[in-house]
């Protein structure tokens, strides 16, 4: 009898572990990333949830080894679980090897998509390029093809954007085109920065379909970045929480929002303005975000934090761990309001 | 498609460098000459420096365009003078022309063996060609030239204008007469000669001059000027020339001539190539001397350079020899309230000449006297001792400077000078920059005067911008630095006085005659008169004026020139028109290693840098003259005194 | 019977009617024309009004020049000739084809109506020599020293320059950055004469002046001579290369910095591009933009020769030549030259405006 042994693939298709993310200046060094450890489900749209400066784009980029200079990963491992094949250690690989891991089997959406591509060459040429640098000997007709799928897949019509410059397209036309060429060589995971940040409500609803779309249809995991609360509700399936480098909460949407054990989340669920509602009754968070150099001793939220002890501010809280669900937090899965 | 505009741009780019340097080929491929002689003997080139028109010299002497040091080897007339010393050396003639008795007739007998480079027999047609498309000084002397056969030509002299004999030779000599080959130029030359018999005779009693007495106007003139004009611009197949070397190949930075085996002195020319470099400036021409790359230059340098280059260059030996000419200062006589008689001679007894000669060109020779109408040593060759002698000479005295300022109203206050009307005195002094010697002298008179009182201020500017300024009216010099006696041509006067007439009296602006006079031939000349009594040249007054004898000089000679001279220079010396400092020194860098025949041997084999200059009259005073090609053309070379020393 | 005049009516009044929609086409036509290439034709009338403009200035500032060309030909002529100044002004008189006496808007006005017939004026010394044939003459050889000068020293400095940007701390870059700085500071006659004094005198690799030596070769399409010319053009080349390179590194470098900072360079790198590529397609294709103006304006300037250097090594070339003439004081001829100058700096400056719209897909403003 023929076993069909399908190895089933790792339920994780990223696991970061202890991942220490620094940027040394000349005066000072900046830890933006402090002893982060999470994984992300295949299959899965998960949320990293923060202010800005609380370390999501650096740790996503950490996932591909681009993190902007002159950041560097000091400390972790971040390992990466291929449908087929081995786990790759992503910060083991060497200079070849990371150029064919880029967007063969994660690639990004950045942030402004404003200026991420070349403004002296066409985004058919740029597209034809990413495919050649990637030694893929595919033929000018099997690229098109491709190039009409990914397009399709955005609704964007081929015929007319292919041969445009970029300064010739609109703002959620570019959005649109950089989801697309992040689909372009099938990737495993697709990490999203912040893809809606300039854009309109309408436009940022439509291009979050088109995303959802392509999550169900082709089952390509997801890393979502945002400070929108709304959309980490809508869209994402698990959502965590960063601030000042740590990760303070992590699990199931569902999880996270409805209990909103950690003081931070709590404050954020709370600042969301309503639809309906008085707009002066918000309730933002008090104080001000955390200056990366002058953290305070203990829980880096103490100063902000309404249930804070004598406790928090001793020492650093360790972090909670229950299932896939985690906490960072002194009180950890109790009760204490 | 468009992304291959980055790829064009480049391809462009090497293009138009592949383009430029394909050019550049083909321009040179285009003012390439025919081959030279390959496989000359080094031992056997003698190099010099010179500048020329580099898009072309020419096809023959009198295009216009400037043949550079292709004049030394490859021109010659009927004779050569050497300026400075007026020595006249036979050339395409075979021997010192012959005068009749009565001397209405001059006789030159060409060589047998003179030959145009192109093979053809140098004729007696030749000159005659010569003398009737170039209307050169000569001929206002002459009623005709003729060619009584191939080898004999005959000069008729004007008896309405007559000149001495030793002038006669020395106007024939100035002629570059071996230029106008007669079967080349055929057709114009029987135009001119046409155009010249038809035009009237100028009457006995006029005092105009013209070419072989012969006045044209109206349209013969124009026709003239038509002939002039296409003999100008004829283009021959071969430069046309009778000397001893050839132009073989021609760049814009350098020419190379080969010998002339048909010259009437190949068998004593012991040269076999002539390299001419080019030069930008004067320390491209320094280093060419240090790095032994020629062979001659002419003048001097600054001291310092002077031995350097010497230094260096082990071979290299300078010679000094004079200059026809002095450098001082020049009075502007407008200025009537400054420059009083008494200031004028206070100014003659307040410069230290010797020290303002020492800084301006160590090797002249200092000079006591004012401007004087020629330099010391012409002086002192066409005046009488007694004139000579009685000449004013100004001693360095400052104390008799300020007596005779006090004397003419001048007053010295708080050591500052001022003027008989009270105000501060403050001299305008200006001069030609790119003359070094003038500018340091002008430098220096500023000095001694800021020691001795006088406010002042230079203004230096190139030579066109400063005679400008000079010598138009309110001018606002009130003195200039410059050549206060100079000649260009031979030294028989009256060179030095029409150059001063033409150049330098309009600087110092003497009086003329208004251009409006009643006698024509005296419109605008000079209008001044110098003590003659005594003397046959003087006039009922005992006065003899600066215009009347300026242009009939040449008609004296024996004690009569020296007697006229004597007048002239007492005369012009007395009007203190400028202060002279000294004679002008120049010389010439000869590599003496390379070169057999350098004469004042005796001297340079001691001491490379020779100071001393030959004294006039003595054997040196002509050797040295010849070694100045500027001076002897290429003589030294042509006559066999210059061999290689191989 | 009475149809014929009708007839012959009607097929004029067609034949009218078809001339006046003929007309009114083209007159559409030509507005189209002018509405749709207004950018072009502007730049190009703003040109033709800068030439005018330089044209007059070059032939009134000219005349400005104190001194009398006849008298100073004249003393020369005297001094060549040995023989007396009066004979010689006779001789200058005759020889120049220049009429000092001539009014100066006459000489204006023949001036414009020579141009425009293609003559760009005539030596007054020389038959033969006009502005035409010195530029066809000097002008190659100037170019062939400039030009291959300026684009080896763009190569290489642009080279220079992204590299510095790259890395932006090591030995190297300090050691380019002196380099920089002393090719800077340093003029570049005077690197020319110390290039002269080392490689010409002291170690005589290099000739010292000339641009090619016809002592061993003769001009012609031969190897002697394509050899000399080349082995004559080294050190000239050599000094413009070393004191230009420095000036293109830092501009490359700074526009290279800036572009580094740019989104898309890290985007690139994060789609796996190798570093080669970034450095070719994204960072030297953008940070060069700035510089193509900069390039163009230069192969403009080239055009008026460069007489310093020229001057130094004695290289025939159409500065030397220019400045030569202008102490002659032969105008004619120097008006044509220093118009040709002014026409090429012009000119490229045009064409270079409206490449550069090819070369940047953002400047584009006419539709495509």
């Amino acid at each position: 009898m023929v076993e069909n042994q399908i190895v089933q693939p790792h339920e994780n298709i990223v696991e970061i572990e202890h991942a220490v993310i620094d940027y040394p200046l000349r005066r000072y060094t900046i830890r933006a990333v402090t002893d982060v450890s999470l994984s992300l489900k295949r299959g899965a749209i998960t949320a990293l949830v923060g202010e800005s400066g609380s370390g999501k784009t650096t740790l996503a980029s950490s996932l591909l080894r681009c993190i902007s200079e002159p950041g560097i990963l000091s400390g972790g491992e971040v390992r990466f679980y291929p449908a087929e094949g081995a786990p790759v250690e992503v910060l083991k690989l060497s200079p070849r090897e990371i150029d064919r891991f880029r967007w063969e089997k994660v690639s990004m959406v950045f942030q402004a998509a404003q200026s991420a591509l070349n403004p002296v060459y066409t985004v058919r040429a740029q597209f034809e390029e990413t495919v050649r640098e990637h030694g893929m000997k595919w033929s000018r007709e099997r690229i098109e093809q491709k190039m009409r799928e990914v397009f399709d897949y955005v609704k964007l019509d081929y015929d007319r954007v292919a041969r445009c410059y970029p300064h010739e397209l609109s703002g959620g036309m570019k959005q649109r085109v950089m989801i697309a060429f992040s689909l372009l060589l099938d990737p495993e995971l697709i990490i999203l920065d912040e893809p809606t940040t300039a854009l309109d409500v309408i436009t940022q609803d439509y291009i979050f379909s088109i995303l959802k779309r392509i999550n169900r249809e082709k089952g390509i995991s997801m890393l979502l970045m945002t400070h929108d609360i709304g959309i980490v509700a809508k869209f994402a399936d698990y959502v965590g929480v960063l601030y000042a480098g740590r990760l303070m909460e992590f699990g199931s949407v569902f999880d996270v929002f409805r209990e909103r054990r950690h003081p931070y989340t709590k404050g954020l669920i709370r600042a969301t303005p309503s639809l309906i509602g008085d707009l002066e009754a918000l309730k933002p968070i008090g104080g001000s975000p955390p200056d990366l150099r002058n953290l305070p001793q203990g829980c880096v939220f103490s100063p902000r934090c309404p249930y804070c002890t004598d406790a928090c501010r001793e020492r650093e809280p360790d972090t909670a761990v229950q299932g896939g669900r985690c906490i960072k937090c002194i009180h950890g899965f109790e009760e204490y309001e | 498609m468009k992304k291959r505009m980055g790829k064009i741009f480049a391809l462009v780019a090497a293009a138009a460098c592949m383009v430029c340097m394909c050019l550049g080929v083909m321009t040179g491929c285009t003012q390439g000459a025919e081959l030279g002689t390959p496989g000359t003997n080094p031992d056997k080139v003698f190099r010099v420096v010179g500048s020329w028109e580099k898009t072309g010299i020419g096809s023959h002497y009198n295009s216009g365009t400037n043949i550079g040091p292709v004049q030394y080897f490859a021109i010659e007339g009927l004779y050569q003078y050497v300026r400075s010393t007026d020595e006249i050396y036979p050339m395409l003639a075979e021997s010192m022309p012959v005068h009749s008795e009565d001397g209405s007739t001059t006789t030159v007998t060409i060589r047998e063996n003179a030959k145009w480079q192109n093979g053809e027999d140098f004729t007696a047609k030749d000159v005659f060609a010569f003398y009737y498309l170039n209307h050169t000084v000569v001929t206002n002397y002459l009623l005709s030239v003729e060619a009584k056969d191939d080898k004999t030509v005959v000069f008729h002299w004007n008896s309405n204008r007559t000149c001495a004999n030793e002038v006669k030779d020395l106007l024939i000599a100035q002629d570059m007469s071996g230029t106008v080959c007669y079967n080349e130029f055929r057709s114009y030359v029987d135009e001119a000669y046409q155009i010249v018999s038809e035009s009237e005779d100028i009457p006995a009693d006029s005092t105009t001059w013209g070419a072989f007495n012969k006045f044209s106007k109206g349209e013969l003139l124009d026709r003239l000027n038509v002939v002039m004009d296409n003999y100008k611009a004829h283009k021959t197949s071969w430069f046309v020339a009778t000397g001893p070397f050839k132009v073989t190949k021609e760049s814009p930075t350098q020419i190379i001539m080969e010998k002339n085996p048909l010259h009437w002195n190949a068998d004593n020319i012991g040269f076999e190539q002539i390299q001419i470099l080019s030069s930008s400036d004067t320390n491209q021409t320094y280093n060419l001397l240090t790095q032994d790359r020629i062979d001659y230059m002419d003048g001097l340098a600054p001291i310092d350079t002077l031995e350097a280059i010497l230094a260096q260059n082990k071979q290299m030996a300078h010679l000094k020899m004079y200059d026809p000419g002095s450098i001082g200062v020049l009075f502007n006589m407008e200025k009537t309230d400054l420059w009083t008689d008494k200031v004028r001679e206070a100014f003659q007894y307040l410069f230290n000449r010797e020290e303002i000669k020492n800084l301006a060109n160590p090797y002249a020779i200092t000079s006591y006297f004012p401007l004087l109408g020629m330099a010391d040593s012409e002086a002192q060759r066409w005046m009488t001792e007694e004139g000579y002698d009685a000449l004013p000479r100004y001693s360095h005295d400052t104390a008799k400077a300020e007596a005779l300022l006090q004397e003419a109203g001048w007053k010295k206050i708080d050591g500052k000078w001022h003027d008989q009307g009270g105000k501060l005195v403050d001299l305008t002094i200006g001069t030609d920059k790119t003359h070094a010697g003038m500018s340091s002298i002008a430098v220096a008179v500023q000095a001694e005067l800021q020691n001795f009182g006088i406010e002042s201020s230079v203004k230096m500017t190139d030579w066109g911008a400063w005679y400008a300024s000079a010598s138009m009216d309110n001018s606002t010099y009130d003195m200039s630095v410059y050549w206060t006696d100079l000649n260009m041509s031979f030294s028989y006067p009256t060179g030095t006085y029409k150059y001063f007439d033409s150049l330098m009296a309009n600087v110092v602006h003497v009086n003329r005659y208004p251009t409006e006079y009643e006698i024509p031939e005296l419109a605008g000349a000079i209008n001044e008169e110098f003590d003659a009594q005594g003397s046959k040249f003087a006039d009922a007054n005992g006065k003899v004026n600066f215009s009347t004898y300026v242009n009939m000089m040449y008609a004296y000679s024996g004690d009569d020139i020296k007697e006229l001279v004597d007048i002239y220079n007492n005369g012009i010396a007395s009007k203190l028109w400028g202060i002279q400092f000294y004679q002008n020194v120049t010389g010439s860098f000869i590599n003496v290693g390379r070169i057999k025949g350098v004469p004042e041997e005796a001297l340079w084999s001691q001491e490379r840098n020779v100071a001393t200059v030959p004294a006039e009259g003595t054997d040196d005073f002509y050797k040295v003259a010849c070694t100045n090609l500027i001076y002897a053309n290429g003589v030294a070379i042509t006559h066999g005194m210059y061999q290689p020393n191989a | 019977m009475n149809e014929r005049p009708n007839g012959t009516k009607s097929a004029f009044a067609a034949a009218a009617s078809a001339v006046g929609r003929w007309f009114a086409a083209a007159a559409q036509w030509v507005g189209r024309f002018f509405v749709r290439y207004w950018f072009f034709i502007k730049k190009i009338l703003i040109a033709i009004v800068t030439l005018a403009c330089s044209t007059i200035i070059i032939f009134f500032i000219l005349r400005l020049i104190p001194g009398d060309v006849v008298r100073e030909y004249a003393l020369s002529i005297a001094q060549r000739r040995g023989i007396s100044y009066d004979a010689a002004y006779e001789i200058a008189v005759n020889l120049l084809n220049y009429d000092p006496e001539a009014p100066i808007f006459t000489q204006f006005f023949k001036y414009v109506g020579g141009l425009f017939q293609g003559n760009l004026g005539a030596s007054m010394y020389v038959d033969g020599v006009t502005a035409n044939s010195l530029i066809a003459q000097r002008l190659p050889w100037t170019l062939l020293i400039t030009s291959v000068a300026l684009i080896i020293s763009f190569l290489l400095g642009t080279a220079i320059g992204a590299f510095m940007a790259r890395k932006r701390r090591g030995v190297a870059n300090v050691l380019l950055n002196g380099y920089i700085v002393t090719s800077g500071s340093i003029p570049d006659y005077l690197l020319g004469l110390l290039l002269v004094l080392l490689f010409a005198y002291t170690l005589p690799i290099f000739p010292a002046q000339g641009n090619y030596d016809i002592s061993v070769c003769t001009p012609g399409f031969n190897l002697p001579f394509i050899g000399s010319v080349l082995y004559h053009a080294c050190l000239p080349i050599l000094a413009y290369v070393l004191s230009q390179t420095g000036s293109w590194a830092l501009m490359m470098r700074g526009s290279a910095i800036g572009v580094l900072g740019e989104d898309y360079i890290n985007a690139a790198r994060a789609r796996g591009i190798g570093n080669m590529t970034i450095n070719r397609k994204y960072l030297k294709r953008n940070a060069m933009l700035p510089l193509v103006t900069s390039f163009a304006v230069t192969f403009a300037a080239l055009f008026g020769g460069s007489t310093l250097m020229e001057s130094i090594f004695n290289y025939p070339g159409i500065g030397l030549e220019l400045a030569q003439r202008i102490g002659q004081k032969d105008y004619f001829v120097v008006q044509g030259i220093m118009f040709f100058s002014s026409f090429m700096v012009i000119a490229i400056n045009l064409i270079t405006d409206c490449i550069y719209s090819l070369i940047d897909p953002r400047i584009r403003e006419t539709n495509k």
